[in-house]
């Protein structure tokens, strides 16, 4: 005698497995999507940290920072006299550094060259506000980044405070 | 005559309620991971926080040339140290709280700045204070930047730390 499982039992115990994979996939299909997203997150939190150490390193270096453009870019003298400008251009943040020997800040944001040194990439996310405060009483530079995924959905605001050593 | 025989209902059965158990568990396995992302997302920023604290501080004492014992709540716009209140803003590592939270709030202003929030409501992730004690002999003061992350729903803190010693640099 061949014993196997009935047709019953068989169905009994494939609804009973699609009951199961229906109440799980809805938690796994989430946790699939907040994978994707945070990826987006860390990749923006890691540009924005890295464009953030660039700016902090050569701030601390340099001599009469001063912000242009309304707060929304920051010029100063670099160690070795050359005028650098920080812009926010075309949702990026770009760098222009000029090698003149001028004492006046001027607002190079005004004159973005043809191919910027550009310190973020907006295909990959956009930086949607960028703003320098400057403490007239202790010399303190800050600066704010914030960027936006590309669907708009998330959203990282950094900010650093830096004491020029020249100044 | 021989007999074959196959897995019965309770076998089936048995099988898939361990199989449930397991995915069950790998499912709690990812929750958990994704409510501790909670606090990795804001690391970069509770790090530069902290690192804020400490410049303002120095920029402070390279303006004034002193510094006075004790906890303070600063932010970007600070000159000087402000005057000492009682009831400030301290956490509890042992017991995991965080004490009259809403004078320390950080929170992003409407210039896009984190600042001291000036508004009521204690809730906010952010919370930072530094802290300012002055050794006696030689006198340099130690600065402590303390930045404490608090998920909204509840659960553990976080608390970032950097300490450094002010200098004066002829």
């Amino acid at each position: 005698m061949k014993k196997g499982f009935s047709l019953v039992e068989l169905m009994v115990v494939v609804g009973i497995l699609s009951i199961i994979m229906l109440i799980i996939s809805q938690p796994v299909a989430g946790i699939i999507k907040y994978q994707r997203e945070s990826q987006t997150v860390d990749n923006m939190r890691d540009n924005l940290q890295f464009v953030i150490n660039k700016m902090e390193k050569e701030l601390k270096t340099s001599s009469g920072v001063t912000a242009i453009s309304g707060g929304a870019g920051l010029t100063f003298k670099d160690q070795n006299g050359g005028q650098v400008s920080y812009c926010l251009s075309n949702q990026d943040i770009i760098r222009i550094a000029i090698s003149n020997t001028d004492t006046t800040p001027e607002d190079n944001c005004g004159n973005i060259p043809a191919v910027p040194d550009r310190l973020t990439e907006n295909t990959i996310f956009k930086v949607v506000n960028l703003r320098f405060w400057g403490n007239n009483t202790t010399n303190l530079t800050t600066m704010s980044i914030r960027a936006q995924s590309l669907d708009n959905k998330d959203t990282v605001t950094m900010q650093m405070s830096v004491l020029p050593l020249n100044d | 005559m021989k007999t074959q025989k196959g897995a019965t209902l309770v076998g089936s059965l048995l099988a898939i309620t361990i199989l449930a158990t397991t995915l069950v568990s790998v499912l709690e396995l990812q929750t958990s991971i994704i409510r501790s992302k909670f606090f990795l997302q804001y690391d970069n920023t509770a790090n530069l926080l902290v690192a804020e604290g400490l410049e303002i501080v120095r920029a402070i004492y390279a303006n004034n040339g002193t510094v006075a014992n004790g906890t303070y709540h600063i932010d970007y716009t600070t000159s000087s140290l402000p005057t000492l209140t009682s009831n400030r803003c301290s956490v509890n590592i042992t017991t995991n709280t965080l004490n009259n939270a809403n004078q320390c709030d950080i929170d992003i202003n409407s210039t896009g700045a984190y600042a001291l929030s000036t508004a009521t409501e204690g809730n906010r992730i952010f919370h930072r204070f530094v802290n300012i004690e002055t050794s006696s002999t030689p006198t340099i003061p130690k600065v402590t930047s303390i930045v404490v992350v608090r998920n909204p729903k509840g659960g553990n803190l976080r608390v970032y730390k950097a300490t450094i010693e002010l200098y004066k640099i002829n």
